[in-house]
């Protein structure tokens, strides 16, 4: 607890700083964090960087992208694991969130990063320019997996499907997923950013959610942002 | 007691002994003669020491495994299970070089695993390390294991009691699970390395010490340091499930192996996945190899909250299914049209990533008729729900 409230008193610091500074700014690691968080702390920068993912999350003619503004943190739920209080109740929703963490698959408002007002509304406008429309990601993880086709399938959409998507703030690094993939190293070398998002295709019958990393760099000229990849993880259904 | 000393690099000789003590039985005696294989390769004419740093080749994987110092050292992040010690994994470090011919131009480099076990059991080895990517250095990695490409290992089709799995992917290991047998030795290895450096065992400088015990997470050099060694922790297989370090460990211990009731079952539906022929056969084949590496787990579901009923990694190694589908629907078709094979045919697709444009989502689910996503069935699952 007193290692997330340094973090988050160091991301406040940082989108203080970020605000004159106009980058992405660093925000140092405490033990048992990942060894460094980042955020973006500059409207300008997080516009750029959001606009470039929601472009890039895949879609089909009938079945739009819906993304959430909002942003997850990037701290160590997102790549470790989340203790379970109830021990080990084998059976219970407590074990299987356990087994896929609950910021990734199930997030809640806790995993939130506060973001200033401003930046939710330029994210806002974006969305608004390219046609997409926004979620509530943290609604859309009711709609239980369509592989349990046993469940009440009732939070899913009635009629019509879209792809939800919320991400997580960018961390200097390349794509991550333990035992799968680990680029994180070669990709700071190479001066990659990733932003994990959690793509949920949200559908009558219930829901396919994706971990996804997308692998971004900047051209230092143009300061522009492109799509080196995407890395898709762990699909639960 | 056994020695939780960590080895120096004044102190060559003494971690080989360790080493061989802790390898005293059957199974482990085997480890320990494969892995003199592995110094013995590198030891001899194809495997060099080194003598120059810094070319791209290095400093492809020098960040990701810091740190590597010569151009034609790699890393290889190790496992070993100690079943006399405390812990039931020794994790540890070590360099492979290759020769310049074997390095790619373009510095490229692949992820190169092999693990070690019998069918059925915790691995006795793993080896995750990254080699230049070119067919002469994967050869030589595959002298080095010992492995012999081209050997397809099925459930209960090893030979000699000993299963070398192993898997070769540009990019990521992870599809092509394993294929190959090395028959067990109960004859213990010398030390190759006696006769001159070959493996850098020791890593880095030496100063961290690389050879580390897992387990309690206090040794210094413990993969849970902080930036020196949560690469290790991730990619050295099997977890500690007393403190798994990640979702996937965590995974991997939270739910269990088949029971024997629902292996039969699964080998049931297999064996008709392969008598059905064509991408089920291939698909039957592929959950094989996930079973004989311990990396399929059932998770028990009986109060129906779970809100998932399977899960697999994409391009990765691991898969959950409900324990639903041992239930019911093994054979019968569910309303969607699903039953046990058509289940593993529809995770597997997810593992082996077939996503076809046109034909899936981005996912892999199947594409209706009006566009769109069913997220019931992937490429194969109708076709393999036999």
């Amino acid at each position: 607890m007193r290692g997330l409230v340094s973090i988050r008193r160091r991301v406040w610091i940082a989108l203080m700083m970020g605000a004159a500074s106009g980058e992405l700014a660093s925000v140092a690691g405490c033990g048992g964090l990942p060894p460094s968080v980042y955020t973006p702390v500059s409207a300008t920068a997080d516009t750029a960087l959001f606009r470039v993912v929601v472009q890039s999350i895949p879609t089909l003619p009938k079945v739009p992208s819906r993304v959430d503004p909002r942003m997850l943190r990037a701290d160590q739920e997102l790549h470790g694991i989340e203790p379970n209080p109830h021990g080990s109740v084998r059976g219970s929703r407590a074990e299987f969130e356990r087994m896929m963490p609950r910021s990734i698959f199930f997030p809640d408002s806790t995993h939130l990063v506060p973001l200033p007002a401003r930046v939710l509304r330029l994210r806002a406008d974006v969305l608004r320019r390219l046609g997409v429309q926004e979620t509530d990601a943290l609604a859309d993880v009711r709609c239980p997996g369509a592989t349990a086709e046993w469940l009440d399938k009732s939070p899913c959409p009635r009629e019509g499907q879209y792809r939800s998507a919320i991400m997580a703030e960018a961390q200097e690094r390349g794509a991550y997923w333990p035992g799968v993939v680990d680029e994180r190293e070669s990709g700071r070398a190479a001066g990659h950013w990733t932003v994990r998002v959690t793509e949920r295709t949200m559908t009558e019958e219930g829901s396919a959610t994706t971990a996804v990393d997308y692998v971004l760099a900047r051209d230092p000229a143009t300061r522009a942002w492109r799509l080196v990849k995407r890395v898709s993880l762990v699909i639960v259904e | 007691m056994p020695d939780l000393s960590i080895p120096t690099r004044r102190e060559p000789q003494r971690l080989v002994h360790t080493v061989l003590f802790r390898v005293s039985f059957r199974r482990a005696a085997a480890f320990g003669f494969l892995l003199a294989l592995v110094f013995a390769a590198a030891c001899s004419d194809t495997v060099l020491s080194p003598t120059t740093r810094g070319d791209s080749a290095a400093s492809a994987v020098s960040a990701a495994f810091a740190p590597v110092r010569d151009a034609r050292a790699f890393p290889c992040r190790t496992s070993q299970a100690t079943p006399l010690g405390e812990h039931a994994y020794r994790y540890g470090t070590a360099t492979l070089y290759f020769p310049q011919a074997a390095l790619a131009p373009n510095g490229a480099t692949i992820r190169y695993r092999v693990r070690y076990q019998e069918a059925g059991a915790q691995p006795v080895a793993v080896f995750n390390c990254i080699i230049p990517n070119t067919d002469l250095a994967i050869g030589l990695g595959d002298r080095s294991f010992g492995a012999q490409h081209g050997v397809k290992v099925r459930v209960g089709r090893t030979r000699g009691g000993v299963t070398t799995l192993g898997c070769v992917k540009a990019g990521e290991c992870s599809l092509e699970a394993i294929d190959v047998v090395v028959p067990p030795s109960s004859t213990e290895p010398e030390d190759p390395c006696a006769r001159g450096a070959c493996w850098d065992r020791y890593g880095g400088d030496g100063s961290s010490g690389s050879y580390y015990w897992g387990g309690d997470g206090s040794d210094p050099g413990s993969p849970d340091e902080p930036g020196a060694g949560d690469d290790a922790a991730s990619d050295s297989l099997p977890p500690d499930c007393a403190q798994p370090r990640n979702v996937l460990e965590a995974v991997y211990c939270q739910a269990h192996p088949p029971t024997a009731e629902q292996r039969v079952k699964m080998d049931s539906a297999m064996e008709r996945m392969r008598r059905h022929g064509g991408p089920c056969s291939e698909l039957a084949d592929a959950l094989g190899s996930m079973l004989a590496a311990g990396h399929l787990r059932v998770y028990d579901n009986a109060d129906g909250t779970a809100p998932a009923g399977g899960a697999s990694g994409q391009g990765g190694d691991w898969t959950w299914l409900d324990a639903a589908w041992f239930g019911t629907w093994e054979t019968t078709l569910s309303p969607s049209g699903r039953n046990l094979a058509g289940m593993i045919a529809h995770e597997m697709d997810h593992h082996l990533n077939h996503v076809v444009t046109g034909v899936t989502d981005s996912d892999g689910h199947r594409l209706k008729a009006d566009g769109t996503s069913d997220p019931y069935h992937t490429l194969n699952s109708r076709e393999c729900a036999v």
